[in-house]
């Protein structure tokens, strides 16, 4: 795998630009210089939680709407991991995401640096994540959710293809139930005071953002 | 709400140990009918609205966007976790700890005991469906041999019906169907239009069956100055938080407010009723036992009658741990049925299906209710079927969410813009059915492990039958078939985990009857051989229905302090 030029624009801790939230302050917070200015990970190291934050945002990049990062997903993912996972699907995770690392040559090359290499880990989370047909992504989902192989070689898929499926999964949920996609991007109308049953789809637009 | 203090009387002319559904209306009406009336509550006081902490909060305001922690669960909620749903941040605060409110299952049986205890109890996370029981209902057990008979008929309750309906405020549409007497009702709420299709697909493929908006106690239409202070449901679907508009039925929306304003009702929170006393001489129980369950001290007060409405099973505790000489196995267990014969509702069997069409048509509101499918097995001769009683469906239809996303094979930008739009339209529908009254599915005392009160815990022995088993590949079958029938294409079924309680519609355990032979309780929902002492919560239940029973609860309660009343003027009690 051929070496790649970092993209400094991403390297600062998990980059997150979001202003006016809960959120402030994560943009720089995963440097450990700079933890008086906000959000530390309680689950993933600083350095982890910088590319779980990059994985996240392949998976749901930044359009005309923003990126994952941008709504600082990383938050609600390792929130969910420290208290939410149960402790064999915190395993899993943890497994899965050192098995990872150990495909990144720029991730392994200096243990201190944040520098991601994006275009690096695009490739390797779009040959687990991004290219099934619906069928042989049934087959994956079989194979995360099942027990772990004992295959060498398989185990390694398993663990990596186990982590990445978890990433997308959180980084969904973590999105679309950020406030600012919540409120300024979905459809966000907190007291409906009526429920009206059939009416055009263009009266609302976008998809309710409470459910 | 006048609090009991230190200048309170100890003397009453009613006790109500409870303030849920139950407790809610025998307060109201023992306060309106003019009696002094102290109301005992076991957990802390709740203020309506004031202490709806998370009413307006949005996912994001919470941590984990309200999911709770797993060494949480673990710690305090390894049984009230079972429904999945009441332990969220959003209202787990209406909840016990299974941490500080132990109980036991006998081993290789399940229980699920789902409590609230606090002010208002249960009525401030129920369904809110309310459906009456039929003329069959009331007939079935003496029909079927099954269970003991009983004693009332569907003529001594209607007017009931009629009274707790108009006061709580039921939204529903009239069907005039003999399995499912209409109600009351507000307007109905709308269904969407693949519920309609639904609607148009059973009732032309199938002959008696139907499909009805859910009927559910929310306020709807032109409401003003009907019920008080209540305003009309705003759509949020944010009930079990409690609801800031007194947009559904709840005693701290409704019953407690009116009893309040009669000036007539005393309300002591923190009392754990753990005893009903009983005098031999005269009969009559003279009042109860409390723990404080803050300060652990103990009081007695007295009062003329007692009503029990602390849930199916803290009820029957209370009248198992009342042991005297002439009640050596408790309060009005001549018959040995006290704590037998629990019974709930089974569900978690269903169908599911995707709907093509309608792409262009979306809704407004989040509708706190959804379409229901009326009993339709065992109604007549042409419906019988190999197991007993029957069953309807709670269901509806709706559009997918960003949250397809996670079953999608796809990643990145195109994939993550189409999750901004609605995705195509699924629906289904869950089976309610009724479980037989089994004197073998029992509760009992636990006198070798004490809760902190130093009072006895309770050890549940309660497992499905062959009846509900059956009853169950039917519901799974009948449901598929429907919607099939309706349009719904890669319909799947599913039976799911369930245990007895799951359905929280726990009932039976103190059940009525002709006579103290075969129940504890006769027509009037009092105790047998002691007669100032009234249950009228789920514990008086003689057989389940399959129809939520809250509003069956409100009408017996309403009919009991009725008589209750009128005995007492006649000095018969």
């Amino acid at each position: 795998m051929k070496r790649r030029t970092a993209l400094k624009t991403i390297s600062i801790g998990v980059g997150v630009t979001v202003t006016g939230s809960a959120l402030m302050g994560v943009l720089s917070s995963c440097r450990s210089e700079t933890k008086s200015t906000g959000w530390q990970p309680s689950y993933l190291s600083p350095r982890d939680a910088s590319l779980v934050s990059e994985i996240a945002d392949i998976i749901l990049p930044a359009t005309e709407t923003p990126g994952a990062k941008d709504v600082g997903v990383i938050v609600y993912m390792d929130g969910m991991i420290d208290q939410v996972y149960k402790t064999e699907d915190k395993e899993k995770f943890a497994a899965g995401l050192a098995e990872f690392k150990n495909k990144i040559d720029s991730y392994r090359a200096d243990e201190n640096s944040y520098d991601i290499d994006r275009e690096e880990i695009t490739d390797i989370v779009q040959e687990y994540l991004g290219r099934y047909t619906q069928e042989e992504w049934d087959d994956f989902n079989g194979m995360v959710y099942g027990d772990p192989p004992d295959d060498l070689a398989e185990l390694e898929k398993y663990s990596i293809s186990s982590f990445l499926k978890s990433v997308k999964d959180l980084s969904i949920a973590a999105y679309f139930g950020s406030e600012i996609i919540g409120t300024e991007h979905l459809s966000y109308l907190p007291v409906p005071g009526e429920y009206l049953g059939c009416i055009p789809l263009s009266d609302v637009g976008n998809s309710w953002s409470l459910g | 709400m006048p609090i009991f203090d230190d200048n309170s009387p100890t003397l009453y002319d009613a006790i109500v140990v409870g303030t849920g559904i139950s407790g809610g209306w025998a307060a109201k009406e023992l306060c309106e009918k003019g009696l002094k009336t102290l109301v005992l509550e076991r957990g802390r006081n709740v203020k309506h609205i004031v202490d709806y902490k998370t009413a307006s909060l949005d996912p994001w305001d919470f941590e984990n966007q309200g999911r709770q922690a797993e060494a949480v669960l673990e710690r305090d909620y390894p049984k009230q976790r079972r429904t999945g749903y009441t332990v969220a941040k959003e209202h787990v605060h209406w909840f016990v700890k299974d941490s500080e409110h132990p109980y036991d299952e006998v081993d290789g049986s399940r229980f699920d005991w789902i409590r609230g205890y606090h002010v208002g109890g249960r009525s401030l996370v129920w369904g809110r469906q309310s459906y009456r029981w039929s003329p069959m209902d009331f007939e079935a057990n003496a029909k079927d041999g099954v269970g003991t008979p009983w004693p009332i008929k569907y003529e001594d309750l209607a007017p009931w019906y009629d009274h707790v309906e108009t006061f709580a405020g039921i939204s529903g549409q009239a069907e005039n169907l003999p399995q499912l007497p209409d109600s009351k009702f507000l307007p109905p709420m709308q269904m969407n239009c693949v519920e309609e299709e639904m609607k148009k697909g059973i009732e032309s493929n199938f002959s008696n069956r139907h499909v009805t908006m859910g009927r559910v106690a929310h306020l709807t239409g032109d409401v003003k100055g009907k019920f008080g202070d209540r305003g009309n449901c705003q759509f949020r679907n944010r009930c079990m938080r409690g609801c800031p508009y007194g947009g559904y039925f709840s005693s701290n929306a409704a019953t407690l407010p009116a009893a309040e304003a009669t000036g007539n009702m005393t309300l002591r929170p923190s009392s754990v009723v753990f005893e009903v006393i009983y005098d031999k001489d005269s009969k009559r129980a003279t009042g109860v036992r409390i723990i404080d369950a803050e300060t652990k001290k103990t009081y007695e007060f007295t009062s003329k009658i007692v009503f029990l409405n602390a849930s199916a099973i803290n009820s029957t505790w209370i009248m198992m741990n009342s042991k005297s000489d002439a009640y050596p196995e408790g309060l009005g267990n001549e018959s040995g049925e006290l704590g037998h014969n629990i019974m709930d509702h089974h569900f978690q069997v269903g169908a599911y299906g995707k709907y093509d069409g309608y792409n262009d048509r979306y809704y407004k509101g989040r509708r706190p209710n959804g379409i229901y499918v009326p009993r339709f097995q065992n109604i007549d001769a042409a419906s019988k079927q190999d197991f007993l009683r029957g069953y309807g469906y709670q269901g509806g239809a709706g559009r997918e969410a960003w949250g397809r996303g996670i079953a999608e094979a796809a990643i990145g930008g195109a994939f993550k813009d189409s999750l901004f739009a609605p995705g195509q339209w699924n629906g289904g529908i869950m089976a309610f059915g009724e479980i037989l009254p089994n004197h073998d599915n029992k509760m009992t005392l636990n006198y070798d492990k004490l809760d902190s009160w130093g009072l006895p815990t309770v050890t549940f022995d309660c497992n499905m039958g062959e009846n509900e088993m059956a009853m169950r590949a039917d519901m799974a079958t009948q449901a598929a078939e429907m919607l099939e029938a309706s349009g719904f294409k890669d319909v799947g079924t599913y039976d799911n985990s369930y245990g007895i309680g799951l359905g929280i519609h726990e009932m039976g355990t103190a059940r009525m009857g002709s006579s103290s032979k075969n129940s504890v309780l006769n027509k009037w929902n009092q105790v047998h051989s002691c007669k100032n002492v009234f249950v009228t919560d789920g514990a008086c239940m003689t057989s389940a229905a399959c129809q939520n029973p809250s509003l069956t609860y409100m009408a017996l309660t309403a009919r009991a302090a009725d008589y209750a009343v009128s005995e007492l003027k006649k000095q018969n009690l």
